[in-house]
């Protein structure tokens, strides 16, 4: 493999007169390394719920440095099912994962859900242990899918956020739409996140969480 | 090739047509429908339905939620099960301006195991020139793999747009 970007005997990269150029095999390899940055987004980790049920996903700054290069994330939870009927909340860490914010008035958030049946709830409070995501029953096929940004881990002068839009299937079968936000309380300058069930226990049995960088 | 959205499929409509199907989901990723600047040829809506081996599914297992925003008035709700297609837009129509825009997120199409489903994030003027727009999301209550979407209009035909599918990666 060339030194990717030269092909020739010596460098060329230059500000004029650059011939330099990548062969197959670099950005096969570069790809295959996920070294690739395009202006979308950069996949950063995709982690999966394993054979034992979770209580949570926990990402860090000391262990997914690259992830706080950006000012936003954005994220899918795909498939994310529960041993009972639970949700999941964001939390928020200062500490790097040692401990997550989670006191009773940390948090406050909005979500809109809407059923098929056309049942219609909103979900607004001030005062919670952290970030309401969307909610899906136990049992074959009650999962839900979850695509959102979090920003404002690093700002001094708002929020640390979560936004979201989901799809998923609630325990008594209905489909069910739910979009909202949830936000830290207070400023900080945060180096974890997690998302969490509800009550804490390890009833997460199942999905994966896809955490991309987005260089805007 | 993490951290990229890989064309599938596109299909850009700019005569009369019918149908649009985009096709090509084969994988467990997530993939990315984006529909920009759809007219119809009379006042209408699009409607969607999953594709099978190509062809659009018409059995009445589709349900949908959501909520419709409208510049003139409140909120409406956008709610139904079992239906033969999903009935998830409400802007477009024929006359001047009246546009429909529109992405989904689609999950789980490739797993025969699991219900196909989708997020739905609309914008547009209706046929009464009323800025609409829709956030929601739509589910095909049945066990199969679907390898693709199919779109129509309510009535009448599809006369422009373009229509893509991307996977994410």
């Amino acid at each position: 493999m060339s030194n990717y970007g030269y092909t020739g005997n010596k460098p060329t990269q230059s500000k004029s007169g650059n011939t330099g150029v990548f062969t197959p095999a670099d950005l096969k390899q570069l790809d295959t390394d996920n070294k690739i940055v395009n202006s979308l987004y950069e996949h950063i980790v995709t982690l999966e719920v394993g054979a034992s049920s979770i209580s949570s996903i926990e990402i860090t700054k000391s262990a997914y440095p690259e992830l706080w290069k950006y000012s936003r994330i954005a994220f899918w939870l795909t498939d994310v099912s529960f041993d009972a009927s639970n949700y999941l909340r964001f939390q928020v860490s200062s500490d790097n994962g040692s401990t997550f914010d989670s006191g009773t008035s940390d948090y406050r958030h909005y979500y809109q859900v809407t059923r098929s049946s056309g049942s219609q709830n909103q979900y607004y409070d001030d005062t919670e242990i952290g970030g309401g995501l969307d909610l899906a029953g136990s049992g074959t096929n009650k999962s839900f899918n979850s695509h959102g940004y979090i920003t404002g881990l690093l700002s001094k002068r708002y929020y640390a956020n979560c936004v979201f839009v989901s799809q998923g299937e609630y325990s008594d079968g209905q489909m069910t739409s739910v979009w909202g936000i949830g936000k830290r309380n207070t400023y900080g300058i945060y180096d974890g996140f997690r998302f969490v069930t509800n009550n804490g226990l390890s009833q997460w049995n199942a999905g994966k969480l896809h955490l991309y960088g987005v260089p805007v | 090739m993490a951290g990229r959205l890989i064309q599938i499929d596109k299909e850009e409509v700019t005569t009369p047509v019918g149908e649009v199907v985009l096709t090509g989901i084969n994988t467990d990723d997530v993939y990315f429908v984006t529909v920009t600047g759809v007219e119809v040829s009379t006042d209408a809506n699009i409607r969607t339905r999953v594709a099978i081996s190509g062809s659009a599914d018409t059995t009445s297992n589709y349900s949908r939620a959501g909520k419709q925003f409208k510049d003139n008035t409140t909120f409406g709700n956008s709610t139904s099960t079992n239906d033969n297609q999903w009935n998830i837009h409400f802007t477009g129509g024929n006359g001047t301006g009246e546009i429909n825009n529109f992405h989904y997120y689609v999950y789980n199409f490739n797993n025969a195991n699991k219900h196909s489903s989708i997020t739905v994030h609309e914008s547009g003027l209706n046929k009464l020139q009323v800025l609409t727009g829709m956030q929601g999301a739509a589910i095909h209550t049945v066990n199969q793999a679907n390898d693709g979407l199919s779109f129509i209009s309510s009535a009448g035909n599809i006369t422009a747009g373009n229509f893509v599918l991307y996977k994410v990666l």
